[in-house]
């Protein structure tokens, strides 16, 4: 696997290279944060977070990144950016409760978080599109009547045992991989 | 088994009375093999819907084994320098003066745009959409935190900025500096408002202030100068700043790399 030269400079502390992954990346993380409920600060924070995690996560292992550094580190921040807003709104609703954890325990969770859900991203991925199209919106909680009426389907009889079957074969897919058992129960 | 699946689908997506809910409840606490299927349905459910996230628990060895990497030394470096970065990069504001810089950016990348849309003769698909996507810029960042009934100078000069009556954001800007020139962000605007007027000697004079002035941002008092010769269509020149920026390795050097091989094209 070739050495990524933006992870690398991460963990050799180049700042000649991080200020262009500030000049690069930030602006774009914090248009999508301040349009998504956020503040300046907000992305201030997740900016330096997600460096962070992909510098512990880096040296823990070196890993590829198989698209772009940017379009990755951008997907790290956004999911920063809704696991934040999660945790916040679970904190006005009470629905569960939150933790408090230090910076460095909450920076250590996300890191694992991330690969959980590249590890389901990935299979995910490799559904049919008719596959991914179903799945989408029953976990967006599109009501099986309108599934029927979007998709075509004859009934939603139809409809539910397509949700079955696609979720299956993610399921399937997704146990399969080593990494499942340290990932699943985190 | 498909009916315990079913069961928990309706119950992730909020289908179930409250009384089916409970037995799930009770489920999830006596039954092993029912909760096992559960966390997988959750954890899929966490991962696909946007409005959810699955947080991992504090107080486990995985979580512990990343914490001791974060305590490394390198890792501490990395840290002091994206903190550094970051206040240097992105000032915090001050109590109500909330000028803020990401309009400049803007303003920067619309005007080299521009620029270079003039002096390409070229002019491709390829430029417009980037033109598109730097324009797009422009409502990306929120002001909305901004109070309303500030009188501060400023803010004002910031409304103005905003509102493209340059002529009085820069009056005000420049009764600023006079009061106070310590802060980079009113060079910064004042150079930005006198470039769109076209007052490049002013322009660039405001930028050489704040280059041999003290503070943390006068390095970007050279780029900010490599635009207003681009801008005045003295190439020559804009081409000689962003040299100098990259031989000294000042603020936004990979930028003007970048900008001097466009210019060599045209040179």
């Amino acid at each position: 696997m070739p050495d990524n030269p933006y992870l690398e400079a991460l963990i050799q502390n180049n700042s000649k290279v991080i200020r262009g992954i500030y000049d690069g990346n930030y602006y774009k993380v914090l248009g999508f944060i301040t349009k998504n409920k956020g503040q300046r600060h907000d992305a201030d924070d997740i900016f330096q977070k997600a460096l962070l995690q992909l510098a512990v996560r880096y040296k823990k292992e070196p890993f590829e990144i198989k698209t772009s550094f940017e379009a990755y580190l951008f997907t790290v921040c956004k999911n920063l950016w809704r696991r934040e807003l999660n945790k916040r709104k679970k904190r006005v609703t009470s629905s569960e409760i939150v933790e408090l954890v230090d910076d460095d325990t909450d920076i250590a969770m996300a890191t694992l978080e991330q690969q959980r859900w590249e590890l389901l991203n990935i299979y995910f991925e490799k559904l049919s599109e008719n596959c991914k199209e179903v799945l989408k919106m029953f976990f967006e909680k599109v009501s099986y009547a309108d599934m029927v009426k979007r998709l075509n389907y004859n009934s939603e009889t139809v409809a539910r045992q397509r949700v079955f079957k696609c979720k299956n074969k993610l399921k399937q897919m997704v146990t399969g991989d080593k990494k499942f058992k340290s990932l699943i129960n985190l | 088994m498909e009916e315990d699946i079913k069961i928990i689908e309706d119950f992730l997506r909020g289908d179930l009375s409250s009384q089916d809910k409970q037995n799930v409840f009770r489920r999830l606490e006596k039954d092993k093999a029912f909760r096992a299927k559960y966390e997988l349905e959750k954890q899929l459910f966490d991962a696909f819907n946007e409005d959810h996230w699955s947080q991992a628990k504090p107080n486990t060895p995985q979580v512990d084994t990343y914490r001791e990497i974060l305590q490394d030394k390198d890792i501490q470096d990395l840290k002091k320098t994206l903190h550094q970065f970051q206040q240097s990069e992105q000032p915090k504001p001050k109590k109500d003066f909330k000028l803020n810089k990401t309009i400049l950016y803007v303003a920067a990348s619309v005007i080299l745009l521009l620029v270079l849309f003039q002096v390409f003769l070229n002019q491709s698909p390829s430029n417009s959409e980037l033109y598109y996507q730097h324009a797009n810029l422009d409502d990306l960042p929120s002001f909305v935190t901004r109070s309303d009934n500030n009188e501060d100078k400023l803010i004002r000069a910031e409304q103005l900025f905003e509102e493209k009556e340059y002529k009085q954001s820069i009056s005000l800007l420049e009764e600023a500096l006079v009061d106070n020139k310590n802060d980079s962000r009113i060079y910064l605007y004042l150079g930005a408002a006198l470039l769109e007027m076209n007052e490049f000697e002013k322009a660039e004079e405001v930028y050489d202030q704040l280059i041999n002035s003290n503070l943390l941002d006068a390095q970007k008092g050279y780029w900010y100068k490599a635009l207003v010769y681009l801008k005045m269509d003295d190439l020559t020149r804009a081409n000689e700043q962003l040299k100098d920026i990259v031989k000294n390795d000042y603020y936004n050097k990979i930028k003007a790399e970048e900008l001097i091989e466009q210019l060599d094209r045209i040179l």
